[in-house]
């Protein structure tokens, strides 16, 4: 684990199947069983589920109807389409500003002492109180939509970026110079290889925290893309359309996680490559 | 030796944060200046927002809104931790249960649990504890996940000392488990916290307007800018301040750790 993870992360996702000891031994049939468990728990729902009050709650084959309807009708692709190109901007914005930014702040000393507080404290505080003021002033449109994925993402990113820099091994930097790197190559050849795990952890901390401030923009700024189909399904208290909606943000949620595990994973690998050499 | 370095005490304190000063002086000096040429309606300035503080400050206003804010945020991270720290810890530890709970929580983990609001509001209605849910519902995970994470990765040989010395499971949690994942339960304490402070500042965007996320609304709608710079200000400056608490007792924490194996 970086140094990073531990002094902001999340706790890695864990892995979703723990590994077995023999196939078809102990660990199948545990499998088995939850799977079973579960099916029953699903198949108890969709029994019992019918009988509540249909404002109140849904059920299994309800939810599987409801998908059926929202797909075919295509406002489930359009606001999954609406949502995932908000989400993409947000995020392409937040690499183009968050490396050279971090960076800046991570190299410059001065930089960093006239503007690191500033970062932390945006890093920490809930952003959330900045959306009135961007419906305010960028009105009820993707433009507001994408500015606050930009800002839910962009702190974790120069936070780490800065962080890794930061922590540059100073003899590597050192020999670079000695062999008579310019800034520039020194900054090629041993800065940034050296802080790619920490922007493969920035990264992975922006794409999660542009997905939570995705479904916040929908909610608060217009009714749009998944969070306004959540938001318009539920005050019709239409409960199978609500889980319909929850299910594909599980879903988005899942392949993203899984996408920032692997970027991680990726950009920290000659990291402990180098470890073991 | 730079003329830095030859001040001591506050005086070479002073003189080593003076750019900084004056940067963040003339920021300020700048806003101060374009603001008021801005209409109030759209945008605001320094003493603008200094003078809508004072108002809310003086009217109780302010004061009230801390206490509902406050009042949601301890409760529900309190019910968070209560529930996070436990279940983590016998997940942990009986690997059935957590093989039962992964794809539950690996749904709920991965997926922004504020698009549940909805829902929560459908379901505890829109008082005082569907904020308490949300505040929970968001900050529970990451505790959870952090103590799982702890319980992974504390290392077996200790567990089998303690078991070789006859050590019954109460013993083993008190003197292995607990002191061994502390950093981690710090670690979720603190994320937790940051997560808590979200759920409460949505939950009073969502579910009645009252406490500070109502202030913003409340007076953005009306156009008073000032008063919602006044609003943000003090939000921020409490969750830093929070912030900034669990971050310390985190590094104390992580601190035990590494003295401990210094000393094995």
């Amino acid at each position: 684990m970086t140094e990073a993870t531990e002094a902001n992360g999340l706790a890695p996702l864990p892995a979703v199947r723990p590994r077995r000891k023999r196939s078809g031994g102990p660990g199948a049939l545990t499998g088995l069983s939850v799977l079973a468990i579960y099916a029953l728990l699903i198949a108890a729902w969709d029994v019992f589920g019918r009988d509540v009050n249909p404002y109140f709650s849904s059920y299994p084959s309800a939810i599987v109807r409801a998908a059926g309807e929202l797909a075919r009708s295509g406002e489930l692709a359009t606001a999954l389409l609406g949502s995932l190109g908000v989400l993409g901007q947000g995020l392409l914005y937040t690499l183009a500003a968050g490396l050279p930014v971090g960076f800046a702040i991570g190299r410059y000393q001065f930089l960093d002492r006239t503007f690191g507080p500033l970062v932390t404290i945006l890093f920490v505080a809930p952003r959330e109180v900045f959306v009135p003021l961007l419906v305010l002033w960028f009105g009820l449109s993707d433009a507001s939509r994408v500015i606050f994925v930009f800002l839910s993402a962009v702190f974790p990113l120069i936070y780490n970026v800065a962080d890794g820099v930061r922590s540059v091994n100073q003899s590597h930097a050192e020999i670079a110079q000695a062999y008579g790197a310019n800034e520039w190559q020194t900054i090629q050849e041993v800065t940034f290889p050296s802080i790619l795990p920490f922007i493969g952890v920035g990264a992975k901390q922006a794409i999660a925290r542009g997905l939570t401030g995705l479904v916040a923009a929908e909610f608060f700024i217009g009714v749009s893309g998944l969070g306004g189909l959540l938001q318009k399904a539920s005050a019709l208290y239409r409960l199978d359309r609500a889980f319909v909606v929850i299910l594909v943000l599980v879903a988005v949620g899942f392949i993203l996680a899984r996408a920032g595990d692997l970027m991680e994973a990726r950009l920290g690998r000659w990291r402990i490559s180098e470890r073991a050499y | 030796m730079t003329p830095l370095e030859r001040l001591r005490g506050p005086k070479r304190h002073l003189a080593r944060w003076a750019p900084q000063t004056a940067i963040w002086t003339g920021l300020l000096v700048l806003w101060e200046i374009w603001g008021r040429g801005q209409s109030p309606f759209f945008f605001t300035y320094p003493t603008a927002i200094g003078r809508a503080l004072l108002r809310l400050a003086s009217s109780g206003e302010l004061g009230q809104a801390i206490l509902d804010s406050l009042q949601v945020l301890l409760l529900g991270y309190g019910l968070g931790v209560a529930a996070g720290v436990p279940l983590g810890l016998l997940a942990g530890r009986f690997a059935y249960l957590r093989r039962l709970l992964s794809p539950l929580m690996m749904a709920f983990y991965v997926t922004p649990r504020l698009a549940l609001i909805p829902l929560i509001i459908i379901w505890v209605g829109i008082g005082f504890w569907a904020k308490v849910t949300v505040v929970w519902l968001v900050c529970f995970f990451a505790i959870f996940f952090n103590v799982l994470h702890g319980m992974s990765s504390l290392s077996r040989s200790y567990l089998e000392v303690a078991q070789a010395y006859g050590a019954n499971e109460a013993q083993i949690l008190r003197e292995v488990t607990l002191p061994g994942i502390l950093p981690f339960i710090a670690t979720g304490l603190r994320l937790g916290l940051g997560l808590a402070l979200i759920g409460m500042v949505v939950s009073e965007f969502l579910i009645g307007l009252n406490g500070l996320g109502g202030i913003i609304v409340y007076y953005s709608v009306r156009l008073r800018v000032a008063d919602v710079f006044a609003a943000v200000t003090v939000i921020v400056v409490i969750g830093t301040a929070l912030m900034t608490g669990a971050r310390a007792l985190e590094q104390r924490a992580a601190h035990w750790q590494l003295s401990a194996r210094a000393f094995r």
